[in-house]
This record gives C-alpha cells, sequence and structure tokens, in this order.
C-alpha cells in the first residue's frame, strides 16, 4: 500500500496509526516515547530533515527512513501529522506537585488551585520545557504541510485545558496546523472524553478515536485527496 | 571608691578594641537573636532589595525558609527569577515601608479587598500597582492581575502563619499614595508602570511616629495570625536611589536610614518578640571605610553580605529542640526545584535611576 502520510510523535500517534489501517490508508511512522522526544533526542536538521541521538531513536528513525527509501524523511513530500511537544503529563504532574493553577483569560485557575500562575509565566515554563520539541515543529513546517495533533482529553483538569491552549497557540505561531479531534467529539474545549474514547489506560485514545480523527482530516483535504475526491 | 560603671566592661563595650583593632568580620559579641528557637526554625523574609540576601543565604544554608508561593517543580532558575519567585517568602515584591507592609497585611487578612487595589493598564498589558515587576511583561488581563494578586496576599498571610521568625528589611522611609484612595505604592507610578498623576499621587516623607504606630499595627496583625511569630528587624544599608524630598539624597538617604535604625531599636526594646539586627552598621559604619559597597557606592558588594550573613547565623540561638513539622514545605520544594541561585538581585527602586537625565 503506497504511503500517503508521515506520522510523527509518541505514544498518542499510534491511534492515528490505528485510525489510518482501519480506513486503508497507507502511512509511515516515525515513533518514539514521550520521554524521548521531550529528552531532546530528535532534532531537525537543514539537509538531513529529522534527525535522531544514536541508540534506539536513531535506529527507528532509520528504519523510516529505509523503508520510504529516502535520506531526508520530508523529500518525500507526504503531508505530515504529528503529536509531540505536549508533553502535558510532564507539565501536569510538575504544576500540579504544588498545587499551582494557570490563569484563564478571565482570571480563573481552577478551584483546587493554590496558587495562581500567570499565563505569561505559563508560556515561558512551556517554552523551557518543550522548546526543542518547538524548534523541530517550526522547521518541519517549513518543509512539509504539517498538522499537529492534540492528545485526547482523558480529563477535564483545568491546568490541562490552559496548557493544551497555550500549546497548541504556540504551534500556529510556529506554522503548523493544529487539530484536535476531542473536540469533534464533545463539542466544547473542556469536557472530557467519554471512557469509550479511550484505551484501558485511560490516557491514551482507543482506535476509534483515532479513526475519527483520521477520517476528519480527509475530509478537510489535510491528506489523502485522491481518497477524498 | 566605687569602680566607674566602665571599668568592667569587656573589650567589645570600647570603640578601641571593639572595632578599631578587631577585623570588620571579628567583632567580638556583635549580636546574639534575643530568643531561643528550634533548631529548624522556619524564617520568612520579605523588606528592600536587602533582605533578598537573607533570603537566599537561608536556602543556601539548608535552613527552613517558608516559601508559600514557590515556582512549580521543574521551573528553570532564570525563569523562576524573571518572575520573582524565590525571592521573598511570597511575591510581594520588594516592601520598602512599613506602611506597604500594612497594606499586605490587610489583604492577607481580607483577599476580597485586592480588587480594589489599583491595576495599571500600558500598550496591553496589565501591571500590579503593588509590584509593577514582579511579571516581566507586565499580566494579560486585570482579571489576572487581580486573581494573582489574592493568591500572592494569602501566601503572604500563610508564610506569616508558617514562620517562627518573620524578617523584616526596612528600607526606605520616602513613598508614594493615593491621595484619594490611600493606596501605597512601591514605587512611583510612572517609572516602572502606570503614570503619574500629580494630583493624586503624593509624596510621603514618613516620620518616626508613622513607621512606628503602622509597625505596631503590623505586629498585631501578624500576631493575629501567629501568636508565636517572632520579627527581626533589619535596615537595609542601601541608600537611595534617588529622593523625592527637597534634600540632597546623601542627606535623604542619612536622615531615611537613621529614622528606621532609630524605629528598629526602639521597636526591639518596646516588644519582646522583637529583635534588631544590625546589618546595617557592618556594611555601612565607618570602620568598613565604604569597603562592603560597588563602585557605585549603593550595591552592596558580595564581601560585606558574606559578613553580614556570618554575624547572622553566628548570632542566631538555634539551640532549642527542634519542632516536628507537619508538612516539611521547603525540603519538598529544594528537593523538587534546585533552584541554583544567581547572583543579581532584583532591586525594583534601580528603576529610578532611569529617570535620571544626567
Amino acid at each position: 500500500m503506497q504511503a500517503e502520510v508521515l506520522i510523527i510523535g509518541d505514544s498518542h500517534t499510534d491511534t492515528l496509526a490505528r485510525g489510518c489501517e482501519r480506513l486503508g490508508i497507507g502511512y509511515h511512522h516515525v515513533r518514539a516515547s514521550g520521554g524521548a522526544w521531550f529528552e531532546g533526542k530528535y532534532a531537525f536538521h537543514p539537509g538531513r530533515g529529522l534527525i535522531a541521538q544514536p541508540g534506539p531513536p536513531k535506529k527507528k528513525l532509520n528504519a523510516v527512513k529505509e523503508e520510504m527509501g529516502v535520506e531526508n524523511i520530508f523529500d518525500a513530500g507526504l503531508p505530515v501529522i504529528a503529536s509531540f511537544g505536549f508533553n502535558l503529563g510532564m507539565l501536569l504532574s510538575a504544576v500540579g506537585a504544588f498545587d499551582h493553577g494557570i490563569a484563564g483569560p478571565d482570571g480563573c485557575c481552577g478551584e483546587s488551585a493554590q496558587t495562581v500562575l500567570s499565563r505569561g509565566f505559563a508560556q515561558q515554563y512551556i517554552e523551557a520545557s518543550n522548546g526543542k520539541n518547538f524548534r523541530i515543529i517550526k522547521n518541519v513546517a517549513k518543509v512539509a504541510d504539517l498538522t499537529m495533533v492534540v492528545p485526547p482529553r482523558a480529563d477535564a483538569r483545568h491546568n490541562r485545558f490552559q496548557f493544551v491552549e497555550l500549546i497548541c497557540d504556540r504551534m500556529v505561531q510556529l506554522g503548523a496546523d493544529v487539530f484536535d479531534p476531542s473536540v469533534m467529539i464533545t463539542k466544547d474545549m473542556t469536557t472530557a472524553l467519554d471512557q469509550k474514547w479511550l484505551n484501558e489506560d485511560g490516557v491514551h485514545a482507543a482506535p476509534e478515536y483515532g479513526e475519527l480523527a483520521v477520517k476528519t482530516l480527509l475530509e478537510h483535504g489535510v491528506f489523502g485527496q485522491k481518497k477524498a475526491a | 571608691m566605687t569602680q566607674n560603671p566602665y571599668a568592667q566592661l569587656p573589650a567589645h563595650k570600647f570603640w578601641r578594641t571593639g572595632v578599631s583593632q578587631v577585623g570588620v568580620s571579628e567583632y567580638e559579641s556583635f549580636w546574639r537573636s534575643k530568643w531561643d528557637l528550634p533548631e529548624n526554625a522556619r524564617f520568612s523574609t520579605y523588606g528592600s532589595c536587602f533582605a533578598q540576601h537573607i533570603s537566599r543565604e537561608l536556602r543556601e544554608r539548608k535552613m527552613d525558609w517558608v516559601n508559600t508561593e514557590c515556582a512549580p517543580a521543574r521551573t528553570p532558575p532564570p525563569v523562576a527569577q524573571a518572575y520573582n519567585y524565590g525571592v521573598f517568602s511570597s511575591r510581594t515584591g520588594n516592601i520598602y515601608t512599613t506602611r506597604q507592609l500594612l497594606m499586605w497585611l490587610v489583604l492577607a487578612n481580607d483577599p476580597s479587598q485586592c480588587a480594589l487595589i489599583e491595576t495599571w493598564e500600558q500598550d496591553g498589558r496589565f501591571y500590579d500597582s503593588l509590584r509593577p515587576a514582579v511579571e516581566p511583561d507586565g499580566f494579560a488581563s486585570e482579571a489576572e492581575v487581580i486573581a494573582s494578586r489574592i493568591s500572592t496576599a494569602q501566601a503572604f498571610g500563610r508564610s506569616i502563619e508558617e514562620a517562627d521568625v518573620f524578617v523584616f528589611t526596612l528600607g526606605l522611609t520616602e513613598g508614594w499614595e493615593n491621595a484619594e484612595t490611600g493606596q501605597v505604592y512601591p514605587m512611583c507610578p510612572g517609572t516602572m508602570a502606570g503614570t503619574f498623576d500629580a494630583d493624586v499621587h503624593v509624596f510621603k516623607n514618613y516620620r518616626y511616629p508613622e513607621i512606628v504606630a503602622d509597625f505596631d499595627h503590623a505586629l498585631t496583625m501578624m500576631q493575629g495570625m501567629n501568636p508565636d511569630i517572632s520579627v527581626l528587624l533589619t535596615v537595609s544599608p542601601v541608600p537611595l536611589t534617588a529622593t523625592a524630598s527637597d534634600d540632597h539624597v546623601l542627606a535623604a538617604t542619612t536622615y531615611s536610614k537613621s529614622v528606621l535604625r532609630s524605629v528598629a531599636g526602639d521597636l526591639a526594646q518596646e516588644h519582646d518578640c522583637v529583635d534588631y539586627f544590625p546589618s546595617y552598621e557592618v556594611i555601612s559604619g565607618t570602620p568598613t571605610k565604604g569597603m562592603f559597597y560597588e563602585q557605585n557606592l549603593r550595591s552592596v558588594a558580595r564581601e560585606g553580605v558574606d559578613v553580614v550573613m556570618g554575624y547572622f547565623f553566628g548570632g542566631l540561638r538555634l539551640g532549642q529542640e527542634p519542632v516536628a513539622r507537619v508538612d516539611d514545605v521547603t525540603a519538598r520544594i529544594d528537593a523538587m526545584i534546585k533552584q541554583e541561585e544567581a547572583d543579581e538581585l532584583i532591586c525594583e527602586e534601580m528603576a529610578l535611576e532611569l529617570s535620571n537625565a544626567s
């Protein structure tokens, strides 16, 4: 099956891959743990595209390159759907440790928050934490049609919503399109997904979620124009 | 014949043997805290720029420094510093006067009053008139300013409730108030943010009786929040960046520091729970010949801070059995954040120098 899309990211991209499979769409998949992305084991090189540190990240990347028959995975001209650079698990646990709450535009910081964090601080905090990933996103957006897919809204924590909003704004600023499949399901920005859309771990999305996400991307012409037509 | 009262005094009671023949870091019996404190005594620190040194030293020495408005775990130190985390026990910014201290206590006791404090808008950003430099680029909205102010007022209250010793560095007698509302400002409106209005913003050079009255009021409020709290006063040796009085800045500085020093000494004599630590004397006294100041004759050199802290920690009586704590917040924070201290202190008052056209 000829690949129509390049999927890049952490464990949250597994559901996108399952979605492609369910819809009969060929894909290539650069997949690493959230930790590997967060620790900066991937980077962007102007000539070589996505590069990785020696060890498992490089082996995985090289396998995809071989599968694609290219040295630079973006040379194939495939549209990219990606999910990395959110690092929500790390951000939420760090900020939640001392009951901080990020102020929303209305100043609200969640009922359980003891200490208010400004949005300005939160932006800096995110930048410091996810900056390496943001640099990749910025550069990939220059060489490919890049759509960042927001991880499933597994809970309705106030800080989660604020982080997602700030990170998505930043990704758009960096030149990526951003798509949040959870909005398609909940029809709002804050309600947690029903458990049926999640895997047993309660964090990652079920294949049905990926299918819905990919179908929506197809309908919007993000990739697979031939199929959509 | 009866011996005169000086005959039996120890060497440190005489200038020659107590000071001039002794190195500035070797004064004997220079200071001993009034109280016996538990080994794990908790300290809250507030005040003018110089108080930041005490915060930092307490942390560096792994003592129990109360930090009720800490940065989130894994905040990079430069980001934490830029947003004024870890500077004082909560993010009040510099509290230069006892009138300011009183205002924070009022807000801590009734956070609903935080909404009554002025917020300044400038170029689409919003600034807290009580701490205009607390966020490097201001806040996103007025609502966010108020939410953050409430959070800090509550944290300020907790830092009093959780402390054994409230260390407060008196910085200035000069300040600015709103003639209509009575609100105090840490900085003259228009210097860091806000707009100066000569009809509304009035200069105050608080006099001895006002400062004592404000402190007594503040102490009563603090004791209402924590009946066992002790207050350790210091006077900042940092000269005024600028004066709005009619005097030359040198004379104004001398007036300001003299009044504050007198107030601190008298309060320490008046109240058993109040003590005075003479850091001011160590830095600015004649024995040092100004060597503890940087070239600008204003900033305190690291060597001076080290000497002061040597006396401070050498004189603290921490002999009491440690007190059992329910939750060692400071240790948790130390473990998770591990902030490295930057050398440069954050001194809002230095922004005044930007107004110096010469």
